[in-house]
């Protein structure tokens, strides 16, 4: 595994990929983008709370 | 598909026909469990120990009653099937590297129930493939992977609400995700330092970490919901350099444990409510860049405490968190008794302070020019022994302002204004008024015997203090580049005050100025006298 660590608007996470992932460089900046947004979008706009039944 | 039944009453393998049966307690020489079978240790196994001599694959494992050992050696059990693949007990014993790994593919649901096992009989768990849904039941896990073991990807589907206990390392896949919900997850490992890596996914439910001598380090970014609480009660939770995002976070006992941030943060989302408590911080110790943003936006009418430390209950500037309030038009409460807080920075936030809160503040103030700062009876207090700055962006501080930190240096970034009725008390330290502009307060004071000064912010250059009316007596204080005026008297007689130079309005005893003094040098006794 690779471990990519990336800060992006004070935002810092990693990414994990296989060693041979073969991915290029602007696919991986796309996958850093991407968690970003994805968190922003979570922490501005949260989702409305509707816990699942716990299961026992 | 057979069932196999482990029935011998001693030690054996797994690879061996004679441990095996067709019946629970029933006559061995049945077939070794294949992949086509299940396989179960029940009450009429034996207390003995059966031996992973091989890795097998099997469709499913039980557990229920057996009393005996499971030693896994370092071998695996692969379960390929689905519904209830594993049931554990609490009764059994495992030895080894216990890893059991759940292979099957298909969108069918599965369920493994280890059972409240002990953190040394947990047995680690690898979804390595699945898009279903996942029950943990209500259990205890050693390490979760839910990676193919080499690849980022695996298990693609939702694990269900449920809480359970991980005393190992937890993993996530990126294409997996969690059904949201209450039931936590309990990280209680007491030894050795855990890795959790989320791999991008949202966890919305909450988070406890409770183990005497255990260790968490995030490895990637750990997010869950603004309704959810992360809790440290024992141990040290080391964010390295990730951001935490939850939506309250709390820790508050007298436990020995330790939240480290590394160079990462914790965000906090929640509103209206405690979004942050470590109230009773006996214990806490905090390091790295202790940043803590509160991001929720708050609503008006709502109200958010940060109830950081009690100065009484174990707070201080070592176990102080740095708050940046970054939204919000609700009420932000830092604690209507004494709490130690580090740096408060409300840039972005827009609503107001609760009336009479009472913060020791051992960092940074910054005001923003949206917000209120609600009037009150409450003391503010500057506490820190380094240098720290305020800024107050017109902001008037109607309440008593304190500062009071042997060593302490506060430089204003822009006038300082309290209200027409409060008080400025100096105690210990250095105040450094904004040079250029006018502070005004209600009216000035000195305590204590200490040394403590005011001076502007840039040398030779003044700084106005201004208040209407009254005569303020100080002491033990050294003044320069200050002008006094406004209509106080501004009484600095007392042999104790030093006029350090460049003040205009101060009432000085005639003893010398610093300026004045004369520089004495001891005469050389070690070098030849000339003559």
């Amino acid at each position: 595994m690779i471990q990519i660590t990336f800060t992006i608007n004070g935002f810092t996470d990693a990414l994990h990929l296989a060693d041979d992932h073969g991915l290029s460089d602007v696919e991986i900046e796309a996958m850093k983008q991407a968690r970003y947004d994805k968190w922003d979008d979570f922490v501005k706009n949260p989702p409305a709370v509707v816990d699942e039944p716990v299961e026992e | 598909m057979a069932s196999r039944f482990w029935v011998t009453g001693g030690t054996g393998n797994w690879n061996d026909t004679s441990n095996w049966s067709a019946t629970s307690g029933g006559a061995s020489g049945a077939s070794v469990p294949g992949s086509a079978d299940t396989a179960a240790f029940d009450a009429s196994s034996g207390a003995g120990t059966a031996m992973l001599d091989i890795s097998p694959t099997i469709q499913t494992l039980t557990c229920t009653g057996f009393t005996g050992t499971l030693a896994f050696g370092t071998n695996t059990i692969s379960l390929n099937s689905t519904g209830t693949i594993f049931t554990g007990a609490t009764t059994m014993t495992v030895t080894g590297t216990p890893l059991i790994i759940c292979t099957n593919s298909s969108a069918t649901s599965r369920t493994i129930t280890p059972g409240a096992v002990t953190e040394a009989n947990s047995i680690s768990f690898r979804i390595t493939a699945g898009t279903g849904s996942l029950a943990l039941t209500a259990g205890s896990f050693r390490d979760i992977d839910f990676t193919d073991g080499t690849n980022p990807t695996g298990f693609a589907g939702t694990v269900t609400n449920t809480a359970i206990t991980i005393y190992g390392n937890f993993k996530a896949s990126t294409g997996m995700t969690r059904t949201a919900g209450a039931s936590a997850y309990t990280f209680a490992a007491t030894s050795g330092t855990k890795t959790i890596n989320t791999a991008g996914v949202t966890f919305d439910n909450p988070f406890t970490f409770n183990g005497v001598g255990g260790t968490w380090q995030l490895q990637a970014a750990l997010t869950s919901g603004a309704t959810r609480t992360c809790t440290l009660t024992n141990g040290t939770l080391d964010l390295a350099s990730y951001t935490l995002t939850t939506g309250i976070f709390s820790s508050t006992n007298s436990n020995v444990r330790t939240l480290a941030f590394g160079t990462g943060k914790i965000v906090v989302t929640g509103t209206n409510g405690t979004s942050w408590t470590t109230a009773t911080s006996t214990g806490l110790t905090m390091t790295g860049t202790r940043t803590v943003e509160l991001t929720g936006n708050g609503l008006a009418g709502e109200t958010r405490a940060i109830n950081s430390g009690s100065t009484s209950a174990g707070g201080s500037a070592a176990n102080a968190a740095n708050f940046y309030i970054k939204a919000g038009v609700d009420t932000i409460s830092l604690g209507t008794i004494s709490r130690a807080i580090g740096t408060v920075d409300f840039t972005g936030f827009s609503g107001s302070t609760l009336v009479n809160t009472t913060p020791v503040i051992y960092g940074d103030l910054v005001l923003s020019t949206g917000m209120t700062v609600t009037a009150g009876t409450g003391v503010w207090t500057f506490a820190a022994t380094t240098s720290q700055t305020i800024t107050t962006n017109g902001k008037t501080l109607d309440f008593p302002v304190t500062f009071d930190g042997i060593g302490g240096t506060w430089t204003m970034q822009d006038a300082l204004t309290l209200g027409s009725t409060r008080t400025l008390t100096l105690t210990n330290g250095t105040l450094r008024l904004k040079n250029g502009t006018t502070s005004t307060v209600g009216s000035f004071a000195t305590s204590g015997t200490n040394p403590k000064f005011l001076t502007s912010t840039t040398f030779g250059s003044q700084a106005t203090i201004s208040a209407t009316t009254g005569t303020f007596v100080v002491n033990y204080l050294t003044v320069q580049d200050s002008i006094a005026t406004g209509g106080a008297t501004w009484d600095a007689l007392a042999i104790t005050n030093v006029d350090a130079g460049n003040n205009t309005g101060w009432l000085f005893s005639t003893t010398p100025s610093i300026g004045n003094e004369i520089t004495m040098r001891l005469r050389s006794f070690t070098q030849p006298r000339r003559f």
